[in-house]
């Protein structure tokens, strides 16, 4: 019988269903092979890996199984992988009918460092490290419902390449920004042409850097449009 | 009446001779259906029974297609036989700010021609007025649009659209006679001399409403504005830049019935008694008369500086609706807030790189303006800083808050707390908010704030979501606003530290939600998204780092996408 922890590929443990014989191992299969597999193929790996409701539809099948084989591939973001040890008492508690947990209740411990995801499931508890986020919710993407999570507290975001808004500078209202742009050139040339100190009400930059804005993640696309 | 029975087996009801449906005769669902005033009450009776479905349909006068892509013309043209006015929106809204490519897409092209050959099957002979927004618009477009309504159409707005010169403009004046409304607001226009607008001035008497803001037109001589206004039954004439050569010449518009006017360029204006809306480049303060009976004031776009705004602001006694910059400071806008207790709509902007002028709206200005302005429906604000007072204040004081919009300066310091508390009173006591838009800086929001959205923001319906940092906010947040955000519809997040797999949970979680746009993401998979089902449609635009996802009836991708534009794997595309 497969267990929770098999879903996670935490565990090399193989599993012991009938159908082993028939089917090859879901790690041995190749992107395009799943793409190739029949509905029920798809739906039969999907539930000896531990999933409680596959898909129904063949297309949705296909992607469920392949989400599931790209948690199940040794990678370095995948570090689940590489932690197979202290797997606390799961493995002993399998007999029990399969998936007929309602919910999945998933806690974040509250490492400094780590990103760990915690899982209950049929009384057992199981901790495991270097979940990166979008494990996580990959895992409880495939796990089903969206409203059985309490609470999810995946700490500390190992992957940190977010724009930092220093680097962003905020977005100008295009027309706005040439309209100023215009202005300045205008008023520059008569100063430069009258020879006095034309004195203007906006004194602008001097480099054209808003240009750059366009392809730049940088600008703000806020608040305009008060009209309907 | 009274004694009617109603079927309980709806979907049986074409059978049932007890049903309502056996009852009433359509013309009189009809009618019934034509006083319902909401599109969301036509939508939802739409989705009875196919009976009620047609009815409705044939009543519906006003159409909005906000995503042209969502839907294809020729299922608009087949269901709504007898549009007065369609309006279609076209590109996301960033593209405003430049964060879209420009050659993205949003044709108007497959549209005119579907009208085009309903009218000439006889069909659509009512609709008389069309808005296209954000489109791509070519000069053929507009000769077949000409052609094909001509004097049937009433108004056409071509508002922030692209693609199309000054001799598409000639064709719409010289068929379209009827015109009365005409409005290239914001569109990028290339200019091909003035013949269109003589051609305009010449044909079209009944023009009550001209607006070339923010075009790319040069009108030149300041005596074809006195052409067009003399020659004309205008309310409503907005230009762009007006040049005076001769620089003595003055603008007189005393004899005008116009109510409202805008217009840039330094020239020298008489304005008449009837004006109740002035856009543009303001010096000085207007007369006291005409400055009282403003209602409507938008100095976006002057030239004047600090000092002169106090002095414009000053005379404004009655204004609902009020457009600047930021160079009017904490004092203008405190100015204005005792002044104009009113005032129902607010924008201001920011433009650092363009301007420095050294001043900025802080939050004793937001208390000032919460405290005195009850009505305000609109606010929307580029600031210095902002704490929770003002969102408290304004959540106590402003009760008929609509549109929310906040953002922080880059510029400005450190926030000093997060705005959590502040924007849970404002949800708690505005229950009319519908549009919500917070672009703040790290330690403007946390978890809690999110999930406080999601909590009280049962009626929003759009959210912006900008700049929140990794410290205080993660997919957690995100994942409880859109847990209880149940009615909305589109959704934009700038910079904010959301997984992918994140957005997708929050999409699949959000019932009424056809849209969402996002940028700066750190990593998207393909699978993920694969995962939002067949209905909708994802494109990712690497080289702007963001990601654009909406719901369509309309299957497969899109083939007019450019190069920039990728298509991620759809839902149940591949492998029947």
């Amino acid at each position: 019988m497969s267990s929770m922890v098999d879903f996670l590929g935490i565990e090399e443990k193989v599993s012991t269903s009938v159908s082993a014989e028939r089917l090859r191992k879901l790690e041995e299969l190749t992107d395009e092979d799943v793409m190739q597999l029949t509905r029920e193929d798809c739906r039969r790996y999907l539930k000896e890996k531990g999933m409680r409701r596959p898909s129904w539809n063949k297309a949705q099948a296909v992607q469920q199984l392949l989400s599931l084989k790209s948690l199940c591939d040794p990678s370095p973001a995948s570090s689940g992988a590489a932690k197979r040890s202290p797997s606390p008492p799961l493995d002993e508690a399998p007999a029990k009918k399969p998936m007929a947990m309602t919910s999945i209740d998933l806690k974040a411990a509250a490492a400094v460092d780590a990103a760990n995801l915690t899982m209950f499931y049929d009384g057992a508890v199981s901790v495991f490290d270097d979940v990166s986020p979008d494990k996580a919710y990959a895992i409880m993407l495939l796990a089903g419902d969206v409203k059985s999570w309490p609470s999810i507290n995946v700490a500390a975001n190992t992957n940190k390449v977010v724009i930092s808004s220093s680097e962003l500078p905020q977005a100008r209202k295009a027309s706005l920004q040439r309209f100023l742009q215009r202005r300045r050139e205008k008023t520059a040339k008569e100063a430069a042409s009258k020879g006095n100190s034309n004195k203007s009400p906006c004194r602008g930059e001097s480099s054209g850097k808003h240009a750059s804005d366009a392809t730049d993640p940088a600008t703000s696309p806020l608040l305009t449009e008060v009209s309907s | 009446m009274a004694s009617m029975k109603i079927s309980r087996r709806w979907i049986h009801a074409d059978d049932d001779p007890d049903s309502i449906n056996s009852r009433l005769p359509d013309d009189l669902l009809k009618i019934i259906f034509s006083r319902l005033g909401d599109n969301q009450d036509h939508a939802s009776v739409a989705r009875v029974c196919r009976q009620w479905r047609d009815a409705e349909s044939a009543t519906r006068e006003k159409i909005t297609v906000n995503f042209s892509y969502a839907v294809s013309p020729g299922y608009v043209i087949d269901r709504f036989g007898q549009l007065r006015a369609l309006k279609i929106k076209g590109k996301p809204r960033a593209s405003d700010f430049g964060l879209i490519p420009v050659d993205w897409g949003g044709y108007g092209g497959p549209w005119i021609a579907a009208l085009a050959l309903a009218r000439a099957r006889s069909l659509y002979g009512a609709l008389a007025s069309l808005h296209f927004k954000r489109m791509e618009i070519s000069d053929e477009d507009l000769a077949l649009l000409a052609e094909t309504f001509r004097d049937a159409l009433q108004v056409l707005k071509l508002e922030k659209c692209s693609g199309f010169s000054s001799l598409g403009l000639e064709s719409i004046a010289r068929s379209c006679r009827d015109l009365r409304v005409l409005s290239l607001d914001e569109s990028d226009i290339e200019d091909k001399g003035s013949q269109w607008l003589r051609e305009l001035i010449h044909s079209c008497a009944s023009l009550e409403a001209l607006n070339l803001s923010m075009t790319g037109l040069e009108l030149g001589d300041i005596r074809l504005v006195e052409e067009i206004v003399s020659s004309s039954k205008l309310k409503s004439l907005k230009l762009n830049d007006l040049e005076d050569p001769s620089r003595n010449r003055r603008l007189d518009l005393r004899q005008s019935s116009l109510q409202e006017l805008g217009f840039c360029g330094l020239i020298q204006v008489s304005l008449p008694s009837s004006l109740s809306s002035f856009s543009g480049d303001l010096q000085l303060a207007m007369e006291p008369n005409l400055a009282s009976a403003l209602t409507s004031l938008d100095l976006l776009y002057t030239t004047a500086n600090h000092e002169q705004h106090l002095e414009i602001i000053k005379g404004c006694r009655n204004l609902q609706v009020f457009k600047a910059r930021d160079i009017i400071g904490d004092v203008g806008l405190e100015l204005l807030a005792s002044h104009c207790k009113g005032l129902q709509r607010i924008r201001i902007e920011n433009m650092r790189q363009q301007e420095q002028h050294g001043f900025s709206i802080s939050n004793s200005g937001m208390l000032a303006l919460a405290k005195s302005c009850v009505h305000l429906q609109s606010f929307s604000m580029y600031v210095h800083d902002a704490a929770n007072s003002s969102l408290e204040a304004f959540a106590e004081s402003c009760p008929g808050l609509l549109d929310f919009r906040l953002g922080i300066l880059e510029t400005a310091p450190d926030m000093a707390e997060p705005l959590d508390a502040g924007v849970q009173s404002l949800l708690q006591r505005c229950p009319s908010i519908t549009k919500l838009a917070l672009y703040l800086k790290e330690g403007g929001l946390t978890d809690r704030g999110l999930e406080s959205i999601g909590r009280l923001g049962q009626q929003l319906k759009w959210i912006l979501l900008g700049c929140l940092s990794d410290s205080d906010t993660s997919d957690r947040g995100l994942v409880s606003l859109a847990r209880g955000c149940s009615n909305l519809r589109k959704l934009e997040v700038r910079n904010c530290p959301f997984s992918d797999a994140a957005i997708v949970c929050g999409i699949r979680g959000l019932p009424l939600l056809r849209y969402l746009w996002f940028q700066c993401y750190h990593r998207v998979s393909d699978r993920h998204f694969a995962l939002l089902g067949p209905e909708w449609r994802t494109e990712l635009m690497p080289e702007f780092y963001s990601v654009l996802c909406y719901r369509t009836l309309v299957s497969g991708s899109r083939s007019d996408h450019p190069p920039s534009v990728r298509p991620m794997l759809g839902g149940g595309g591949g492998g029947g």
